[in-house]
């Protein structure tokens, strides 16, 4: 459904086939066929999560293709896992974007295009639903871009389902004060998004 | 005594260590009020998880191998030109030192002909025409950019030039001024009566404006130009930063 082509089956095949040329090939440091395995583990477990965070953080799906990428990237040519790898993931994807938005901000583009649901497969919309559907992404997009960006993260993150410990060490918070940053994130959140049904 | 944000957010994600979540679990057999803010939490959580589902887009079609072989081809890359560079280096030395090779005619003769280079002449020194901090911003140009000015200055100006940089550049040495850029907008807060701003644009700028408050002072779309001003002796146009009286 979402054109994730993967499986572990696949990786596996993918994991020895890697190691068989790289026999010839030294130039990536030397790297071990369990880190292939976690990778591939990894890779599986968390891509699309990943994506889904920072395309909801930018707005932007192209550019959260390319940032999530570069993350697993940086990973595969870091030849070993991180401590935290879910932490050092979420770390490195929300860099890459605080970085690509400080230089790319204004060559972003001006309008989202959206997901269409039809390309997915779905019942064509009615004109008024695409126009409701329509004005529905602008609000929540506007109220996700009014949070703070602490809140934002934290809660895009939380509705991929990262537990408290992973949140804490990827945004530097505490750990026992998590429930409570969320709690507000939310409120922050709902009540942005309550406000632009007044906005012009 | 009620269960504070924290727990209730940790009941919801299950969050809490065994002992609190029996503590928590026999509070709320007793506590209907907090059972109502649990289940209104949970409520609000399902309703905002998915509103964010609304502006997702699809994942991209992306593999283990790919991410592989993006990485290994990066380094392959690096490595190359590190070599390549290696190499240069090591055929030339090797060159350099057979006995018999012209190598070390050549690079003698190269090495006289710079040195009995006639001195340069010293660089006159040029008045500086400003003294003090320069204040500016550099932003990178999108299709549409509008440059806003928010005050009229009785002395102030602006020159602008064309580049072929990839950035809209605004600076002034001496004046007072705050610069804030957005998607489509670059707003200077100009302050005082005196200021004299540089603004360079890219030659490749699809359409840029100037405002001064509510009038446009400069249209540059494509390569047409449209201003009130003429040219300075240095290819620049100049512009008052006041608009004519009507």
């Amino acid at each position: 459904m979402d054109g994730l082509g993967l499986s572990l089956g696949n990786l596996t095949s993918i994991t020895s086939a890697h190691v068989k040329r790289r026999e010839g090939d030294r130039s990536l440091p030397d790297i071990d066929a369990s880190f292939h395995h976690r990778f591939a583990e990894l890779f599986d477990a968390q891509f699309r999560r990943i994506f889904r965070y920072l395309d909801r953080l930018s707005g932007d799906g192209e550019l959260a293709a390319d940032l999530t990428q570069e993350a697993f990237v940086r990973l595969y040519r870091r030849g070993a896992m991180p401590d935290t790898p879910v932490a050092w993931l979420i770390t490195v994807a929300t860099n890459l974007f605080r970085n690509e938005k400080s230089t790319r901000a204004r060559r972003r583009k001006l309008l989202t295009v959206a997901r269409g649901e039809g390309v997915l497969g779905d019942p064509p919309r009615s004109p008024d639903e695409d126009v409701q559907g329509e004005e529905s992404r602008r609000r929540v997009r506007l109220a996700i871009d009014q949070l703070p960006e602490r809140d934002r993260s934290l809660l895009l993150l939380r509705a991929e389902g990262y537990s408290y410990r992973d949140l804490a060490a990827a945004l530097g918070l505490n750990e026992a004060s998590i429930g409570t940053l969320l709690a507000r994130a939310k409120a922050a959140f709902r009540s942005s998004y309550e406000g632009t049904f007044d906005a012009p | 005594m009620h269960l504070d944000d924290e727990l209730i957010q940790r009941r919801l994600h299950d969050e809490l260590s065994a002992a609190m979540a029996t503590s928590v679990g026999e509070h709320l057999t007793t506590c209907a009020d907090c059972r109502e803010r649990l289940e209104r939490a949970r409520r609000e959580e399902l309703e905002l998880f998915e509103l964010l589902g609304r502006v997702d887009h699809c994942s991209p079609t992306v593999t283990a191998r790919s991410i592989a072989q993006r990485a290994s081809a990066r380094r392959a890359g690096w490595t190359r030109w590190a070599a390549a560079i290696v190499l240069t280096f090591g055929v030339g030395g090797i060159a350099y030192a057979l006995p018999g090779s012209p190598v070390p005619d050549w690079t003698r003769a190269i090495v006289e002909r710079v040195v009995s280079q006639p001195d340069r002449p010293t660089p006159v020194s040029t008045p500086e025409i400003e003294e003090g901090p320069t204040s500016g911003i550099a932003v990178p140009v999108g299709r549409n950019l509008v440059i806003a000015f928010s005050a009229q200055q009785s002395e102030g100006s602006m020159r602008v030039t064309l580049t072929d940089g990839r950035d809209v550049v605004v600076s002034t040495r001496d004046g007072v001024a705050s610069y804030t850029s957005d998607i489509d907008r670059l707003l200077i807060g100009n302050e005082g009566a005196r200021a004299t701003f540089d603004v360079q644009i890219p030659r490749e700028a699809r359409r840029v404006e100037i405002r001064l408050g509510s009038s446009q002072i400069l249209l540059k779309e494509g390569a047409r130009i449209t201003a009130p001003s003429g040219v300075d002796s240095g290819g620049a146009l100049v512009l008052p930063l006041r608009t004519p009286p009507n």
